[in-house]
């Protein structure tokens, strides 16, 4: 992904999705073997569980150029590794908040729980986050510069 | 100044009765900040002082690979005052070192400790072997010259010993009390940090505008890391090149990823002892951010590193009511 | 050549000498000072400009030489294409610039990073071009800073070595002298269009100086003997004095990358994408990771060894090509080395270890 010139008026948000391959991609799936249409500004990255997220990750989304993060797994109590989403509960409560701190508007990172049945659920996912992506403008605190 | 005699004579005895391989502490410098040294021998022992110029971490010389490479030196007895005892408390936490491998000397009633750049700032040349004594709410500060100057405690201690809680050793083999009487610096509360509230009070457009005009400032020395005694992976991730997660550029946007994944790292353990702050050479605030983190994991979480041997790490564990916490993201 | 300035025309001058040339000036800031563009600056009134910038004998806590061997330097550029990489030009040098007020520590330490990239057989040419570029014109240091000991290591608070021009404070007014002879044309055309405040300087003036130079001499607030240490440094290797700062040590980077004579760096190929940069970024010998060895070997593990280096490096087995030690005693890995050590305690410690034998 290489960083351009982005004009906010033809700004298309780039949203990077973590799903944890259980629920949040299932979910993610049924959303398009339902045929509901969500906006295509979306980057999914499928990982076991939403416990593997590395904080890192996020950060590194962000200097390649996304405009907003998404980490989405299981319900608590439903991961299929026990609790690993409640540990990627804990590091996205204390990134986002450091993020925050040094002004990276919170909307930018987003946690939520999205089990196989809820195509729709994830549908209104994207669609809120790239709205208020959108309304933030492009992320432009860090993204690397093209070499 | 060398050691108080009781002082100076249980450190050798621990030597002669086999407890310990060395000690650690500090000995003065020609300038205003002590230096910290490794007796080997009783006689080392000598050298070593109190002074609240003797303000470097020690701990970071149990920790670091330096130490690693050099497992002759346990066990240590090392000089720990209150927040060091603490931070010794999550390293044994973590199992970065194991209890018997440490003869804790606590200092107690500690007073504070002296900030070189608060020093140097107020008196600017002072290379000829300065002492310091805290006498009440000052500090007399003497060269071989004589004396050279009171300055008024609050002003010149460390940051950390501004938002202090812990001027008592948690844990200690043997305890000496640093001055006779306790009398500290009303700490700076809890809840109310200036400084973080500061840039809490800010939008984000302008705290960026902040963090950006400091982290440009970064030369990506990596004194901030080394001098976290926390900050003891075999193989840290901001040097890594396979997989590479910073980039050995300077530039705002690797600087910025740097600070951010050192932050990360030490969420949770971080005891705020402010190293990091006072290492970097070009003054980058970064005891902000380790005090933002830390206010907002007891805040959020009512975890406080350090203060359990035996805690389990604030990321590897979970709560039920977490939800509640990370709900208040979405707001 | 020499010229005399008066003090409260100083912004003029400045004005003037961003006309042909890029200027940069010493500029405090909250990390302790560093060179900036001038036309970056907002500074309106002449307090202002006397607060702001660095000229009377504090050095900025980053050297000058950051300005021609940057932290970051982009050697060139890359891209695949089709399955065949590209080279693209590299990036041209600097325009033409004048770095004023450069203490003299610094200018000298260019002189000791020339010995490395400048070479007979080439050299970096980024650097070269970045030193060909750019117009040195020091401030000699009226009050030196609280670890100078320039004096002795080759030093003056006023020596001209390295630079273009250098001025030299006297009170109310500065006077200007030309070292070299590109040194000498800049001033020439300075002088054609500073007709009014830029005069020559008498003899009286040049008086004026010489005691203004040697008070400042007498300030230089610390000393020691290196006359030794050469010799010292043959029989050192070995020596136990260098566990002395082992323990102490943290092994940062911040001795060196403060220091106006280090010069280690290390090359990198940045990639995104089909796109890519070689660059140059500053290496530090006190980093574990710089004799690291693909085969997992490391021959200076320790930080004694580390810090030997360092040492060695300063007054041993580098020079300014001029007799004098690669160390130009401008005190900052004194000053801010976040463990309390010392070089010029250190250097007494290993001439009474050492010297006597
Ligand atoms: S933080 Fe507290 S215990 Fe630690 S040096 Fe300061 S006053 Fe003493
Ligand atoms: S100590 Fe300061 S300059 Fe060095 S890497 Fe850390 S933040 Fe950057
Ligand atoms: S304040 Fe800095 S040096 Fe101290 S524990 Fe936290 S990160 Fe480490
Ligand atoms: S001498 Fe000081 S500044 Fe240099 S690496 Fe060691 S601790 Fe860091
Ligand atoms: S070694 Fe230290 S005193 Fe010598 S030139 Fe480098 S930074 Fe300055
Ligand atoms: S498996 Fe879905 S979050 Fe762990």
């Amino acid at each position: 992904m290489l960083i351009g010139d982005r004009k906010q008026q033809s700004y298309e948000p780039r949203i990077v999705a973590f799903l944890c391959n259980w629920c949040a991609y299932a979910g993610a799936d049924l959303a398009g073997t339902q045929r509901l249409s969500y906006p295509p500004n979306v980057r999914v990255i499928r990982l076991m569980c939403s416990g593997r997220v590395d904080p890192g990750f996020i950060i590194e989304a962000f200097l390649e150029g996304a405009d907003g993060v998404i980490v989405a797994g299981c319900h608590p109590g439903e991961c299929h590794y026990e609790h690993g989403n409640r540990l990627a509960e804990r590091r996205m409560t204390t990134l986002q908040h450091l993020l925050g701190f040094i002004g990276i508007e919170q909307a930018r990172v987003r946690l939520a729980w999205v089990s196989a049945a809820e195509g729709r659920k994830f549908a209104q996912l994207i669609e809120t986050t790239v709205e208020e992506v959108r309304a933030l403008g492009p992320f432009q605190q860090f993204p690397r510069r093209a070499p | 100044m060398s050691l108080p005699q009781v002082l100076d004579r249980h450190l050798r005895d621990l030597f002669g009765s086999g407890r310990v391989n060395s000690v650690l502490g500090a000995i003065p410098t020609r300038g205003p900040l002590g230096m910290a040294q490794l007796a080997r021998t009783p006689e080392e022992v000598e050298r070593f002082t109190l002074s609240p110029l003797a303000c470097p971490n020690l701990l970071v010389h149990l920790t670091s690979k330096e130490a690693r490479l050099d497992p002759t030196r346990f066990p240590l007895a090392v000089l720990a005052r209150g927040c060091e005892t603490r931070m010794l408390n999550q390293i044994f936490s973590e199992h970065g070192l194991r209890r018997d491998q440490v003869y804790v000397v606590g200092l107690a009633h500690c007073p504070g400790a002296i900030d070189p750049r608060r020093l140097s700032a107020q008196l600017p040349v002072l290379r000829g072997f300065p002492e310091a004594t805290i006498e009440g709410e000052e500090v007399v500060i003497r060269e071989e010259s004589g004396e050279l100057a009171r300055l008024a405690r609050t002003e010149l201690v460390l940051e950390r010993c501004r938002h202090c809680q812990n001027h008592e050793p948690l844990i200690d083999d043997y305890r000496f009390d640093l001055v006779e009487e306790a009398d500290w610096i009303e700490p700076v509360s809890v809840d109310e940090d200036p400084g973080v509230e500061a840039i809490d009070a800010m939008i984000p457009i302008e705290r960026w505008a902040y963090w950006r005009s400091q982290l440009e400032r970064c030369i990506r020395c990596h004194a901030c890391r080394d001098a976290c005694p926390l900050c003891y992976c075999e193989n840290c991730i901001l040097e890594r090149h396979t997989p590479c997660w910073v980039k050995r550029s300077v530039n705002l946007p690797e600087n910025t990823a740097y600070q951010l994944l050192r932050v990360m790292h030490l969420v949770g353990r971080c005891t705020a002892c402010g190293e990091c702050e006072r290492a970097c050479p070009v003054d980058l605030p970064l005891g902000l951010m380790m005090r933002k983190m830390e206010n907002l994991v007891r805040e959020y979480y009512g975890h406080r590193s350090g203060l359990d041997p035996s805690g389990e790490h604030l990321l590897s564990i979970f709560d039920p009511r977490d939800t509640t916490a990370t709900a208040r993201l979405e707001q | 050549m020499r010229m005399l300035q008066a003090k409260h025309d100083i912004p003029k001058l400045l004005e003037l000498m961003d006309q042909d040339r890029e200027l940069f000036v010493p500029v405090r800031d909250e990390g302790g000072g560093r060179f900036a563009r001038w036309s970056d600056l907002d500074l309106s009134v002449n307090e202002d400009i006397e607060n702001t910038l660095m000229l009377a004998g504090e050095a900025t806590r980053r050297p000058a030489k950051d300005q021609l061997f940057a932290e970051t330097a982009t050697l060139f550029r890359f891209r695949l294409e089709q399955g065949d990489f590209h080279l693209e030009e590299p990036p041209p040098g600097p325009s033409p610039r004048v770095l004023f007020g450069v203490r003299p520590c610094d200018g000298r330490g260019f002189q000791v990073i020339d010995t490395l990239l400048v070479g007979p057989h080439g050299g970096d040419t980024a650097y070269q071009q970045a030193r060909e570029a750019n117009l040195l014109v020091g401030v000699g240091c009226k009050t030196p800073g609280p670890d100078c000991f320039c004096t002795s290591v080759g030093g003056d608070p006023h020596s001209s070595d390295g630079l273009d021009v250098l001025l030299t404070d006297l009170g109310d007014a500065f006077l200007l002298e030309s070292i070299t002879e590109p040194g000498r044309d800049w001033l020439s055309g300075l002088q054609k269009h500073g007709v009014g405040f830029l005069h020559d300087a008498g003899k009286r003036d040049a008086e004026r100086a010489r005691v203004a130079q040697h008070e400042a001499r007498q300030r230089v607030p610390r000393q020691v003997d290196t006359s030794r240490l050469p010799k010292i440094l043959e029989r050192s290797f070995n020596s136990d004095v260098w566990a002395t700062v082992a323990p102490a040590c943290i092994g940062c980077g911040a001795c060196t990358f403060l220091c106006p004579t280090c010069r280690c760096f290390d090359i990198q190929d940045l990639v995104q994408g089909s796109r890519g940069a070689r660059v140059r970024v500053w290496d530090s010998c006190m980093f574990r990771e710089y004799t690291q060895e693909a085969s997992g070997h490391n021959p200076r593990i320790r930080r004694a060894q580390r810090w030997r280096n360092r040492f060695y490096d300063k007054f041993h087995w580098s020079g300014d090509g001029r007799g004098n030690p690669a160390c130009v005693g401008c005190g900052r890995c004194i000053t801010h080395c976040p463990s309390g050590i010392d070089l010029v305690e250190m250097i007494e410690r290993v001439t009474s270890a050492e010297g006597g034998a």
